[in-house]
């Protein structure tokens, strides 16, 4: 008696969702405002954020941009505080929206049919799914690599001629750095950890950073950063190229979803809704150089392959989560980081 | 004297004055308060489970938890060789500066000024690329010369040389304020007796600023225990953790605030260690170089060794300042900094956030000044009177208000936020979102530095000018104002200068104090490298850097002094 409760009082919200748009802005507009904090570039979010005001005139939408890790400190610092400024959030670490979902901080809604996304890419209780995707590119400095030098396969990484060549963020700092970890052990398989020692990793606080050192070639190859950096690092004219893994390339989720005690609830329902939509998205990837999660989608970051001609890897928040950090672990170990 | 016999006399000395009575009191309370408060409410925290039961779990994690007892050990380690190799570095620039005529003094002092305000995590980036063992330029160069590569800035030496950098201006201010305040008549009498003059110099001064030299130290120990910014960069890519990096771990993925209290607290036992090393090393010797009568300035002269003091001073200013300065504004110049410095590239478009007020940086800005300026001056104010208390009564538990008065200084600021952050946002002080949690926060964290300057100062005068000015009828607070604040301008410019220039970079509190229309300077430009855009963050740490400078430049104008000496 006690599940089907609990069942009916998680989709109590979602029934929310049958309100029809018209309903849902007539509600939102009397709220005003909409406060959006993501990972989820600054400027070119705004800018198609500014699509839904025009769209939603009443309707002003903050967006607040911190990667991740600094972005859910600045969350916790608020429940510390007893208060709640966002309305929607959006962040990169699987583990803390499933977290959040735990621990009642998120609420479901039903912006699309999961159905209509890749897999991997949401919540089958609809608690959050995947506003954008980015896979954990491998990149390589052209300058100090030869064409015909350059790395394609992760077991190649694995060699005495990249010894010393390697940076990467820290796998055990996040769900993506985990992620990319993820694929190099099902490549490698049970030895990926062990047999890193021996390959003198340069590791990094965070993409960023593992992005600098193979641009300023202090490590020429990295075998997994956040792929819209990437792509944005190599438009600037870094002298960086993209790899494809012949294994397979993990990829990446911006996690979306609306906070339970959102200061304006159907303002953040109705711009969750947006988000998803295939306008909403087609714009996005043209202008954050991500992939969308909805499978209509066939508009890709410019000049790159769509994901249907990629190998890639899809790994479930909780996959990412639970396998993610225990291997992240044994990286750590077997590299003695003390 | 036991507490029991302090009571007739306090009641004594508050019936005859007062106002004295109260203003020190006041003084005690709201230091007590700034920092006793949000230190109970971490220790509280650490005392709890996730589920708000009590429990010693985290302090027990704390001590077996190999990676945290592995990070506290490395943390001693980086300090103590920093704290050398600060000594190293500062007391001969110091002692050059203060006691020779050593050639481009006040060059020096500029850079020693800048070294000190520049973060140091933007030092760590210059090494970086200086000193990175593939692509470091001094690397590529020492490989093309003998195949062979000098240094890896990755590793626990490399994180010592940023640190050391960064911090010896601390040894350097307090040295020097204390080498100009002796008087000659010392370094004469042993030239009298023989000794060559800088034999003199430095066997009779050095000795004499032994104060100033060992509060500096400590203070470098504790701001390297403290230190995250450095670390963050340097530490992970040589396979190692700091306390600071791994407490910030604590605070993401999944956050375990509960733990990090527990983790920061015993940092405590650093601050008292180093105060009771203070203890240890002065005994109770006296070390009073102002009296009544006025010191004259005299420089040793030293002959040719006075440009052998100039080229070391050469060498320091070039690591600690002109790299560091030479990466930020070649960045900050630049479309993209990974780009050749060439005409075409060149570009001022990331000073233009500067007036964008669309953007966070104007306001930034603002709220930087405010709360650099408003900590300093509170800090400054409430530290002389506190400093009085301590050095010149006998109250008792003074001891214990010293402890009081330093033990946030290598407290990890972010773990310090967080008791800000619980403590302030109860109905009754709605503080947190506004700018004055961040006034009150910064003064609680920055107040050891206005204490342990104006504690040395204070040191350094003699009593006989008080004693003089109190038998002539005048009232404790008249003698305060008219006799030894004059004395004290000196220390109380350091003290001022010292906070404002820490507390107006001040990153690891402010990261979780701020929302939207709080954020400070140095929030902005951790958006910005957190936005992947290096060259805005450059543009504006150069404006940060050099705000501090113009105000170090403003205070010495206003205050008439024509030198940068500390």
């Amino acid at each position: 008696m006690k599940r089907i409760l609990a069942a009916l009082l998680l989709m109590a919200p979602v029934a929310a969702r049958a309100q029809t748009d018209a309903e849902l802005y007539t509600a939102a507009k009397a709220e005003g405002a909409v406060n959006f904090a993501g990972a989820l570039k600054q400027k070119e979010t705004e800018t198609v954020l500014r699509g839904f005001e025009k769209q939603y005139p009443g309707i002003k939408v903050s967006y607040t941009r911190r990667s991740t890790e600094p972005m859910v400190q600045l969350i916790e610092a608020g429940r510390l505080a007893g208060r709640n400024d966002f309305d929607v959030i959006n962040l990169t670490e699987p583990g803390e929206m499933v977290r959040y979902k735990r621990e009642g901080l998120l609420t479901a809604t039903k912006p699309v049919a999961n159905e209509e996304l890749l897999p991997g890419t949401f919540d089958p209780d609809y608690t959050f799914r995947s506003y954008a995707l980015t896979p954990m590119y491998g990149i390589v400095n052209t300058d100090k690599v030869k064409p015909a030098d350059r790395p394609k396969a992760l077991v190649e990484l694995y060699t005495a001629t990249w010894k010393g060549r390697v940076a990467i963020s820290q796998p055990s700092r996040g769900g993506t750095d985990s992620a990319a970890l993820m694929a190099v052990a099902d490549a490698m398989g049970a030895e990926f950890a062990t047999r890193a020692r021996d390959l003198d990793i340069l590791l990094t606080r965070g993409n960023e950073a593992a992005i600098s050192a193979v641009i300023s070639g202090e490590r020429p190859v990295s075998w997994g950063v956040s792929g819209y950096r990437a792509l944005d690092a190599k438009a600037d004219g870094s002298p960086i190229e993209i790899i494809f893994w012949k294994e397979g390339t993990a990829i990446s989720s911006f996690y979306g979803g609306v906070m339970a005690k959102a200061p304006h609830p159907n303002a953040a329902r109705l711009l969750d809704r947006w988000m998803m939509t295939k306008a909403t998205q087609e714009k996005l990837v043209e202008a954050d150089s991500i992939y969308s999660s909805r499978k209509d989608i066939i508009a890709t970051p410019a000049g790159e392959p769509p994901l249907s001609k990629l190998p890639l890897r899809f790994y479930t928040a909780e996959e990412v989560t639970q396998r993610g950090q225990a291997l992240a672990k044994q990286f750590d170990t077997a590299l003695g980081v003390k | 004297m036991s507490f029991v016999h302090a009571i007739p006399r306090l009641i004594d000395s508050t019936r005859r004055d007062p106002a004295r009575t109260l203003l020190m009191a006041a003084a005690l309370l709201v230091v007590g308060w700034l920092v006793l408060y949000p230190l109970a409410i971490l220790l509280l925290l650490g005392l709890h489970d996730k589920a708000g039961q009590w429990t010693l779990d985290n302090y027990a994690t704390v001590f077996t938890e190999p990676r945290l007892v592995g990070a506290l050990t490395n943390s001693v380690i980086v300090s103590v060789a920093t704290m050398f190799a600060s000594l190293v570095i500062a007391l001969p620039l110091a002692w050059g500066v203060a006691r020779t005529r050593m050639p481009g003094k006040a060059v020096v002092n500029i850079a020693v000024t800048i070294a000190f305000v520049i973060p140091n995590f933007i030092g760590a980036i210059a090494w970086m690329l200086l000193l990175g063992k593939n692509a470091g330029l001094l690397n590529v160069l020492a490989r093309q010369l003998f195949d062979g590569f000098l240094f890896d800035i990755y590793s626990i030496p490399g994180l010592v040389l940023v640190l050391a950098l960064s911090f010896f201006p601390i040894i350097f201010f307090s040295a020097q304020a204390a080498l100009e305040n002796i008087d000659p008549m010392y370094e004469e009498a042993a030239q009298m007796s023989g000794a060559p003059a800088w034999r003199a110099s430095l066997g009779i001064s050095l000795p004499l600023v032994l104060p100033a030299i060992v509060s500096s130290s400590v203070l470098v120990f504790l701001e390297a225990m403290a230190a995250f910014g450095a670390p963050a960069a340097i530490a992970t890519g040589g396979n190692f953790h700091l306390l600071t990096t791994e407490l910030y771990d604590m605070f993401s993925y999944p956050p375990r605030f509960e733990l990090a209290a527990a983790a920061a607290t015993p940092i405590i036992l650093f601050t008292l260690l180093g105060l009771w090393l203070q203890r240890v090393a002065l005994g109770r010797r006296r070390y009073t170089v102002i009296a009544g009568k006025a010191a004259r300035g005299k420089f040793v002269d030293i002959g040719w060794g006075r440009w052998v003091i100039f080229g070391y001073a050469m060498v320091v200013i070039t690591a600690a300042v002109a790299l560091p300065s030479f990466v930020l504004v070649r960045a900050s110049l630049l479309t993209k900094w990974v780009r050749p410095f060439i005409s075409r590239n060149i570009t001022l478009d990331h000073y233009e956030l500067l007036f964008n007020t669309g953007s966070i940086v104007p306001t930034s800005i603002v709220n930087s000044l405010i709360t650099a300026v408003g900590a300093a001056t509170l800090a400054c104010v409430l530290g002389v009177v506190v400093v009085w208390i301590v050095e010149r009564t006998t109250l008792p538990g003074r001891g214990v208000i010293a402890f009081v008065s330093t033990v946030t200084f290598a407290f990890p600021g972010i773990a310090l936020a967080v008791g800000f952050v619980i403590g302030y946002s109860n109905r009754y002080m709605p503080l947190y979102g506004t700018l004055w949690l961040f006034l009150i926060a910064f003064t609680a964290q920055r107040f050891p530095f206005a204490f342990m300057v104006l504690r040395n100062a204070l040191k350094q005068i003699d009593t006989e000018l008080e004693d003089a000015g109190r038998m002539s009828g005048a009232s404790w607070g008249r003698t305060i104002l008219d006799i030894s604040m004059p004395l004290l301008r000196s220390g109380l410019i350091a003290a001022w200068i010292m906070v404002f220039a820490v507390t107006i970079r001040e990153l690891s509190m402010a990261i979780l104090l701020y929302v939207r229309g709080t954020e400070t300077l140095p929030v902005a430009i951790f958006s910005f490298v957190d936005n992947g855009t290096f060259e805005p963050a450059a543009s504006l740490s150069v404006v940060l850097v050099l705000i501090s400078i113009f105000s170090v430049l403003l205070l010495r104008r206003v205050t008439g002094r024509s030198g940068m000496s500390l």
